[in-house]
């Protein structure tokens, strides 16, 4: 059960320099993420897509109180929630995209086949090792990606959150989308 | 690959993509000698970069089709024939792009190769014929094989359950018709996309494939401004034939069985404006390349004139010119295009082929030619990276030389040429001097590019001191242009004007302000003429960069905005998208008169003098008359209403509405403006609309993170809501954008002594009076600190001197009045209140400066009283009160709590 003063908390202390926090953060935001993925799923028309930023949005205002909400600690928080955010889908996805070639691993919800769509899914998963890919030759680069993409960070909140400029941020973005764009158009 | 090899190819990448294609190719070469694996990785990096799916744009779920619009003929608002998630092979509809003149063209995914492309699906009826439809394939497969950045690339043609497609490069940007009509760009810029478009046709030709359907509809202008051409081939599939056995035909003839065959196939007849004589004439057989030249020839006429140079009441009628008719004159509808181009056009549009260019690589090179001799600009473009040096270009002199040695003296004696236009030629001044900086910014040897630079007031060297807003004026403008620019850090106006009037030296300001470069200059004007000179110098090293003298008449002064943006965001290789385009247009004005009462309106509000004020507004009036899309003026009219309760205690119920009225009017004309929505967030503060005055905040913000007074407004308004650390947050923000704002400073040090940290306040306070002691707030800044500590008799010398220095402003008085009634000087209190109540009376003050005194002299109920007033009156300031020290000892009552409460404040 989340709660939201050890959110806040928690945030507060990565504020004061606790680098730690932030991943005792992790399980916590990826749990609250799930839950509302879930009960959103059950709302809408299945094939109805999903805004992940949305998602990341609710769960940023029910887990953060309301008045501690300071520019970084709100950046910190999508940035823990991008990742988590990206777990959750390329998980979803992988299990969509293998039942789809017939090698059902475990059975999908309802639900949770409704989160990525089937046309998404062989996408996401390419996409996913795609970005590990990247990772191995730049994690900034990756993780500006990761931030963008899945955590629909603009670039200031992502500079603040890498603890880089904005220039950086775009510059990471602009070589790592077309080192993306290349490796996904070579793949099969 | 190694993660340091990969750290120098994303290196490589942005160099290279700074550079325009055509140079590519000679950065790419330099390499190769050094790292062959490295030269490869790039070159596809490059083809990828080009594609530029939108793919990683968004997050997973929204990848929206509206993103690309390749915008080809759009015949109105047809319905698709396919719905979104048809297949057609492994390509998935996703959206109707647009109709062609040749089919409906799509957006669609490739599902394997994953990545969006333009389909094209040709109509049933036009791939009946089989011996056409083969010829067809033939051609478009050779053309598949094409790779040029200015050829849209065929990747596929197909069939798929009897339907015939094309897959295509998908190419964001517009037409070529959109530039030369409804964009009108000028003359050089559609040349380049023209020089372009010959290089890509040259490649085509060398391949053997003739477009035979060039024409401005099927020439694309990407959002980085490169041009591409689309459909290569597909004319193939209308080729009109001659009818066996008969030699010639008359154009009649050929008009009617065009129509009839297009209208048999089921297509939009497009003009006929753009074809060859040989086309118009049916002899298939001798259509060749030069048949393209021809065509590029119409379009090369078009861009110059605006005008196609065949065209007929209907189609037969354009045939027949295109066969007969003697090509007109370039100059007879443009006299300013270059003399070059007419002898250019003339030969492409010879009837004869065989008199025409041979090959459009040499026309390619002729265009070349035309742009580097229309000006200084064009030579910066062809320029590559090798040729830059830090050599300072000369001071010119007025005089005239027998023939242009600079790109400035060359403009010169174009004005004198030209007699329209002459704005567009003051454009040009300010993009040369721009320009010059641009030079350096890319082409400095030695050490890093410059990324930051300080535009310091220029100096009015005129005799008269009231032009002093010309010469501000133009400081101003150029920090204006230059902060739009991403890759370059400007200091803001506040902060460079706190130089003004001083004698400057560059290498301190660069120290001080830490910035890179300074631009300096001095404006003269005698009479009907004006004398203007720029220097850039260098703030490391003191030496001077580059300098530049100009002489105009002054009526020409006022620069076209719009055209200076654009073409210095081109000259420092910018890319502003369409929407950003737009976005400076709007902000900006085109009117020159206009833009010169805005600037003068700047200049006195800056003064924040009551009599500053009333000018401001009637500047700010004038200029939203000339002009009644110019938000800024608007901004500028809503501003100068709200500060002037403050500085001149006119009333709410005059102010605010006229206040109102002036900032909704600025949103209206553009929604997306920063400042506009600041003025707004303080207008509702005023109307005590708390809650909708933080949103606005927001929004501001979020608009535009680097604009200081948005953030100064805000943490006023957090100090309002009781979120002091907050408040102290944003206004350190604020200071962060504009160290050297005296407005700001001062608000800072009343925040933390709101807070209770003394020596933070004090040190603004003494920051302030440093800039400059005469300033109204530093005193008054200063008071309140002494005042807290204690110090009376040092605070009531300051109030005293805030009294002299704002011409008894009410708000300095009602300080001064509180101060001898808590050190308990009540006669001089008293006199204070005397003079406050006649203000009061004369409408100069608000009620609440009088509380103030009397909460010093603890004469409470009085105090509440004339709060009261205020509240009764809506007063738009009185939100103050919640942060003024004056009324530190109200807090404790609990009518003050009542008040807050009534106010919709929390108390």
């Amino acid at each position: 059960m989340s709660d939201a003063h050890s959110v806040t908390q928690l945030l507060e202390q990565w504020n004061h320099g606790d680098r730690e926090a932030l991943d005792k953060l992790m399980p916590l935001i990826y749990d609250e993420l799930r839950k509302i993925a879930k009960r959103y799923m059950g709302q809408q028309n299945p094939g109805h897509t999903l805004q992940t930023t949305a998602l990341i949005h609710e769960a940023y205002l029910r887990m953060v109180k309301q008045k501690e909400k300071h520019f970084q600690n709100r950046a910190h928080f999508f940035g823990v929630a991008a990742q988590a955010m990206r777990h959750i889908l390329v998980d979803y996805a992988r299990t969509r995209h293998t039942a789809k070639r017939g090698g059902g691993v475990r059975p999908v919800s309802l639900e949770e086949a409704a989160l990525v769509t089937p046309e998404r899914a062989g996408e996401l998963v390419a996409f996913d090792e795609a970005l590990k890919e990247l990772e191995q030759l730049s994690t900034r680069q990756s993780r500006v990606v990761e931030l963008r993409y899945f955590g629909g960070l603009t670039v200031d909140e992502t500079a603040t959150v890498l603890e880089v400029s904005p220039e950086t941020v775009m510059r990471d973005w602009t070589m790592a989308k077309t080192w993306l764009h290349r490796a996904l158009s070579q793949s099969e | 690959m190694t993660p340091q090899q990969y750290e120098r190819l994303t290196e490589l990448f942005h160099d290279v993509i700074e550079i325009a294609p055509d140079q590519r190719a000679a950065f790419l070469n330099h390499l190769a000698d050094r790292d062959a694996e490295l030269r490869r990785e790039l070159e596809s990096l490059l083809t990828a970069h080009e594609q530029r799916a939108g793919y990683t744009e968004k997050p997973p779920d929204d990848i929206a089709a509206g993103m690309y619009l390749a915008q080809q003929d759009n015949g109105g608002a047809a319905a698709a024939s396919l719905p979104t998630n048809t297949r057609i092979d492994r390509y998935e509809i996703r959206s109707l792009l647009g109709k062609g003149g040749m089919g409906e063209v799509y957006l669609a995914e490739d599902t394997i190769l994953r990545r969006l492309v333009a389909l094209k699906v040709l109509p049933v009826v036009a791939t009946a014929n089989e011996d056409r439809m083969r010829r067809f394939v033939q051609e478009a497969t050779t053309a598949a094989g094409l790779s040029h950045p200015h050829i849209a690339q065929i990747f596929e043609v197909g069939e798929y359950e009897g339907t015939h497609f094309i897959a295509m490069e998908l190419v964001d940007g517009v037409t070529l018709r959109e530039k030369i009509h409804s964009e009108r760009t000028d003359l050089r810029k559609l040349l380049k996309y023209l020089q372009q478009v010959a290089e890509g046709l040259a490649k085509a030709h060398a391949a053997g494939i003739v477009h035979r359907d060039l024409k401005p509809d099927n020439i694309m202008i990407t959002r980085d401004d490169y041009a591409k051409i689309l459909d290569f081939g597909l004319a193939k599939l209308v080729e009109i034939e001659r009818s066996p056995g008969i030699g010639g035909q008359s154009s009649s003839e050929v008009g009617t069985r065009i129509m009839a065959q297009q209208s048999m196939a089921g297509m939009v007849m497009g003009t006929a404006g753009y074809m060859s004589p040989e086309q118009a004439q049916g002899k298939v057989k001798e259509i060749d390349q030069r048949s393209d030249i021809f065509s590029f020839g119409c379009i090369l006429f078009e861009a110059a004139t605006g005008q196609k140079p065949f065209e007929g009441e209907d189609i037969l009628d354009s045939l027949h010119k295109i066969v007969h008719a003697p090509t007109p004159q370039i100059k007879e509808t443009n006299a300013s295009a270059p003399i070059e181009l007419q002898r250019i056009v003339r030969r492409c549009l010879a009837k004869d082929p065989d008199e025409r260019y041979q090959t459009i690589k040499d026309v390619a090179l002729e265009l070349k030619e035309v742009r580097q001799g229309m000006g200084g600009a064009a030579e910066l473009e062809t320029a590559g990276p090798t040729s830059g040096s830090t050599e300072t270009l000369a001071r010119q002199t007025t005089e005239q030389s027998p023939k242009p040695t600079s790109s400035a003296e060359y403009i010169i004696t174009e004005i004198r040429r030209r007699k329209r236009d002459v704005t567009v030629v003051l454009a040009g001044l300010v993009l040369l001097s721009l320009a010059g900086i641009a030079y350096f910014f890319y082409f400095a040897r030695g050490g890093k590019a410059i990324d930051s630079i300080a535009v310091l007031p220029f100096v009015n060297a005129s005799a008269d001191p009231n032009t002093d807003y010309l010469s501000d004026g133009i400081s101003e403008t150029l920090i204006n242009s230059l902060t739009q620019l991403q890759q370059l850090r400007v200091v803001a106006r506040s902060t460079a004007f706190s130089y003004k009037g001083k004698q400057v030296d560059p290498q301190a300001v660069g120290r001080d302000l830490n910035v890179r470069a300074v631009l300096m200059g001095r404006v003269r004007q005698t009479g009907d003429s004006l004398n203007i000179q720029v220097d850039l110098v260098d703030a490391t090293t003191g030496a001077q960069l580059w300098g530049q003298e100009y002489d105009r008449k002054f009526s020409d002064i006022v620069a076209v905005k719009q055209d200076i943006a654009r073409e210095v965001t081109e000259k420092l290789r910018l890319r502003l998208s369409g929407a950003e385009q737009q976005q400076l247009a709007r902000r900006d004005t085109a009117n020159p008169e206009a833009y010169q009462l805005y600037l003068k309106g700047r200049y006195y509000w800056n003064k924040r003098t009551a009599k500053g004020l009333r000018t401001a507004i009637e500047q700010f009036q004038q200029a939203a008359d000339k002009d009644p899309n110019y938000a800024l003026a608007y901004v500028g009219l809503a501003d100068c209403y709200l500060v002037l309760e403050q500085y001149a205690g006119t009333p709410t119920s005059e102010t605010l509405p006229k206040a109102k009225a002036a900032v909704l009017r600025a949103c209206q004309i553009d929604d997306s403006l920063a400042e506009a929505h600041a003025s707004l967030a303080k207008t509702y503060g005023h109307a005590w609309q708390f809650e909708e005055s933080g949103k606005e905040y927001k929004r501001a913000i979020e608009l535009n993170p680097n604009y200081p007074t948005a953030h100064h407004w805000y943490s006023q308004y957090l100090v309002t809501m009781g979120r002091l650390d907050d408040a102290i947050a944003e206004i350190k923000r604020a200071q962060q954008l504009d160290p050297l704002s005296p407005v700001i400073s001062a608000a800072a040090a009343s925040t933390y002594r709101q807070k209770g940290d003394l020596d933070a306040a004090m040190e603004q306070c003494k920051g302030i009076i440093e800039l400059d002691p005469t300033f109204r707030f530093a005193h008054a800044c200063l008071g309140q600190v002494y005042q807290k500590q204690g110090r009376y008799g040092e605070a009531i010398g300051e109030f005293r001197e805030a009294v002299e220095v704002s011409g008894r402003a009410s708000e300095n008085l009602s300080a001064l009045g509180h101060c001898y009634a808590i050190s308990g000087k009540r006669s001089e209190a008293m006199a204070t209140l005397k003079e406050l109540e006649e203000k009061y009376a004369k409408r100069e003050s608000a009620a609440f400066n009088l509380a103030a005194v009397y909460a010093g002299l603890g004469e409470k109920d009085q105090a509440f009283a004339w709060l009261e007033k205020d509240f009764q009156a809506r007063s738009g300031t009185l939100f103050q009160i919640t942060f003024l020290p004056t009324f530190d000892t109200l807090r404790s009552d609990p009518r003050y709590a009542d008040l807050l409460l009534r106010m919709g404040l929390r108390p």
